[in-house]
């Protein structure tokens, strides 16, 4: 998917991950959530929650633990919401 | 579906078993049992323990077919019937089985895959059971070895039967990775005797368990607070359990109370950052908390002031301070080492940190004490009867008030060393049978107060960080541009933990600095998940050990001193002990 920086989930996205966010790095696709952004394992859950509730979605752990750059996010956002 | 009744209606036997099959057995006979909840409190599962016995027996049959006796198997540790009916089904076979964690979100994959691949070497496992989900992960983590993946309701075991042949009171029970760094994780070996003592310890003399207690959960089973704590122990005393998973409660902690609430739970447990986030997102429901007799907190260092904020916040829902129950306890003493007295609360103690770094007592904090340098502990309580317990210095002589020194126990709960495959059982203790706990304390009269760790360790809500791990990711993250390393951590005067890595910096190019300070913070951070503060000083200023060592310790001192100038400006993390 070349169009993520484009789409709606992205820009909400940022939105959150910006609020939580220790870095203060432009949040691009291939930024690394908890890597680039500095942002711990506590926090990551209030983010998984945050997008959960606006979504109405659920992450699979297997799914939730291959999620690394802002881009895997989006997609898997996309992906769960379709189904 | 209805959750198992609170009251077992048998009569209650506090603890007196010499297995856990044999817990189970009684347990089996009444009509409590575990229940399994939704992130959004919706009941999934619910076995009584006559359910959960059954089901265990018919997969211990197949395990028995299928493995040797005392064969370890891997448990990939949800929260679930799954799991709890393997464990269950490897003790009546005779099997020893090791739980393991479940991968974090966002980025955990890799470094999981690495550590389960360590464990499953280190224990020389013959099988790992994994529940459907994160099977991919597990195939992943041991592709290229013989290791056998099965799922964790047992559905592709063979279907033959052989006969079962249970632990007996002088067996093994369980393996359990506890402390140990990721490159060389430890695993712990629990013996039917260590857990039973321990259960019993927890039971009578500890939460001073009553017909009426029921347990609530969060806790993960991988760990032992959780897998003792609150599966074995209310097994072992015949209490219903309501069981959340670990990652539905940080999504949604307020089901854990919920959960208490509706259940008129009394037994619950958690670190303190568990009550915190209960706190931070608190959006106003109704809640009863009033039946909580023990609030327990344990796992990391307790910090009054996030229970305050707990307090604070759900008194108005009947929670009553005086259920606080500070406990301390270690896995490699199985769980449980001493307990605050049940319904008098938090007892605190105010300490001037600067005197007792340089003292080595802990004195009340006075008019005297500089600013910021105060520090509040929270007393951990007395030591469980069945243990002895000594606070010693460092030429092995006990210790009186309030002089800081090693914790170290002996009794029926120390494990019975660390597992490595194809090496003989490591001891835990010195010949004289005591267990250098790593923890440092005091007495406060006849309670034990824990001031911190006096190995490297580094406890971060509730886990422990090795520093190695830390040193190494930086290394390689870095590359020649970094010598040698230290990682600690400091406290600030809430007691709150900041992980500092001390890295000797050859390049003084502002620009290449700072791009290391870049890679090699993202890097810590996504090996241990917790942040790291990176900041680099001169080459070869880092201070060793007689024997040429790196002394974290030393370095730790040095730091909140201020011998290390800071190689760049502003921004600098200031150590608040002593500095």
């Amino acid at each position: 998917m070349c169009n993520v920086q484009d789409s709606h989930v992205f820009e909400n996205v940022s939105k959150i991950l910006k609020a939580h966010a220790h870095a203060d790095i432009l949040i691009t696709p291939d930024v690394r959530i908890s890597a680039d952004l500095e942002i711990d394992s506590v926090e990551i859950f209030d983010i998984v929650m945050e997008i959960e509730d606006i979504y109405d979605i659920s992450f699979p752990v297997e799914v939730a633990s291959s999620i690394d750059t802002v881009r895997d996010l989006v997609e898997t956002i996309g992906q769960l919401t379709n189904v | 579906m209805k959750p198992t009744a609170t009251t077992a209606g048998i009569e209650l036997r506090a603890g007196t078993f010499e297995t856990i099959c044999d817990a189970l057995d009684y347990a089996a006979e009444g009509n409590s049992g575990v229940n399994f909840y939704h992130s959004d409190g919706r009941l999934m599962n619910s076995l009584t323990y006559g359910e959960l016995r059954n089901n265990a027996l018919g997969m211990a049959g197949q395990l028995a077919a299928a493995f040797a006796r005392e064969s370890r198997i891997g448990l990939v540790a949800e929260t679930s019937a799954d799991f709890v009916t393997a464990f269950m089904a490897c003790q009546y076979a005779g099997m020893v089985p090791a739980p393991l964690s479940l991968p974090a979100a966002f980025g955990g994959r890799k470094i999981y895959e690495r550590q389960v691949g360590q464990m499953v070497r280190q224990a020389g496992l013959a099988a790992l059971m994994t529940p459907a989900s994160v099977r991919d992960i597990i195939n992943s983590a041991l592709s290229g070895t013989s290791v056998r993946v099965v799922d964790m309701s047992g559905s592709d075991l063979p279907s033959g039967t052989a006969l079962a042949l249970r632990h007996g009171a002088n067996d093994l029970s369980y393996i359990q990775f506890s402390s140990g760094c990721t490159s060389q994780p430890k695993g712990i070996v629990a013996t039917q005797a260590s857990v039973s003592a321990n259960c019993r310890a927890i039971i009578q003399e500890g939460l001073q368990v009553v017909e009426g207690d029921r347990a609530v959960s969060w806790l993960p089973l991988y760990h032992d607070m959780g897998l003792v704590g609150f599966f074995i122990a209310p097994l072992y005393s015949q209490l219903s359990i309501d069981f959340l998973s670990p990652s539905d409660f940080a999504r949604r902690p307020g089901t854990w109370l919920k959960l208490i609430s509706e259940n008129r739970g009394t037994l619950s447990y958690s670190p303190s950052f568990g009550y915190e986030l209960c706190a931070r997102r608190y959006r106003g429901e109704v809640l009863d908390l009033s039946s909580w007799r023990a609030a327990g907190i344990g796992g990391d260092m307790v910090r009054s002031e996030a229970l305050s904020a707990f307090t604070q916040t759900f008194a108005p829902s009947g929670f009553d301070p005086s259920a606080f129950v500070s406990s301390y306890g270690l896995a490699e003493a199985t769980l449980a080492v001493s307990f605050a007295p049940l319904r008098a609360g938090l007892r605190t103690d105010d300490i001037d940190l600067a005197r007792m770094q340089t003292s080595g007592r802990a004195l009340p904090a006075s008019d005297l004490t500089f600013e910021g340098t105060a520090r509040r502990f929270v007393s951990s309580g007395r030591p469980l009867p069945s243990l002895d317990l000594r606070i010693v210095n460092d030429n092995d002589e006990a210790l009186g008030d309030r002089q800081v020194g090693r914790i170290i126990v002996r009794g029926p709960s120390i494990a019975a060393g660390y597992f490595r495959v194809n090496e003989p059982l490591q001891p835990l203790t010195n010949e004289d049978g005591w267990l250098e706990t790593g923890d440092l304390g005091y007495w406060n009269e006849d309670e034990l107060v824990i001031t911190g760790r006096s190995k490297d360790l580094i406890l971060w809500n509730g886990r422990n960080i090795w520093p190695q791990d830390i040193e190494g990711v930086a290394q390689e993250a870095g590359g020649r541009n970094i010598a040698r390393s230290a990682a600690f951590d400091v406290q600030d005067e809430n007691g709150a933990i900041k992980i500092l890595l001390l890295a000797e910096c050859r390049s003084r190019d502002e620009a290449v600095r700072a791009e290391l300070r870049r890679d090699i913070s993202a890097a810590t951070r996504a090996a241990t998940g917790a942040p790291v503060s990176v900041e680099f000083v001169a080459i070869r200023s880092l201070p060793t050990t007689s024997s040429g060592k790196l002394s974290r310790a030393a370095a730790r001192i040095g730091f909140l001193a201020g011998d290390f100038v800071p190689q760049r400006q502003g921004n600098v993390v200031a150590g608040t002990l002593g500095a």
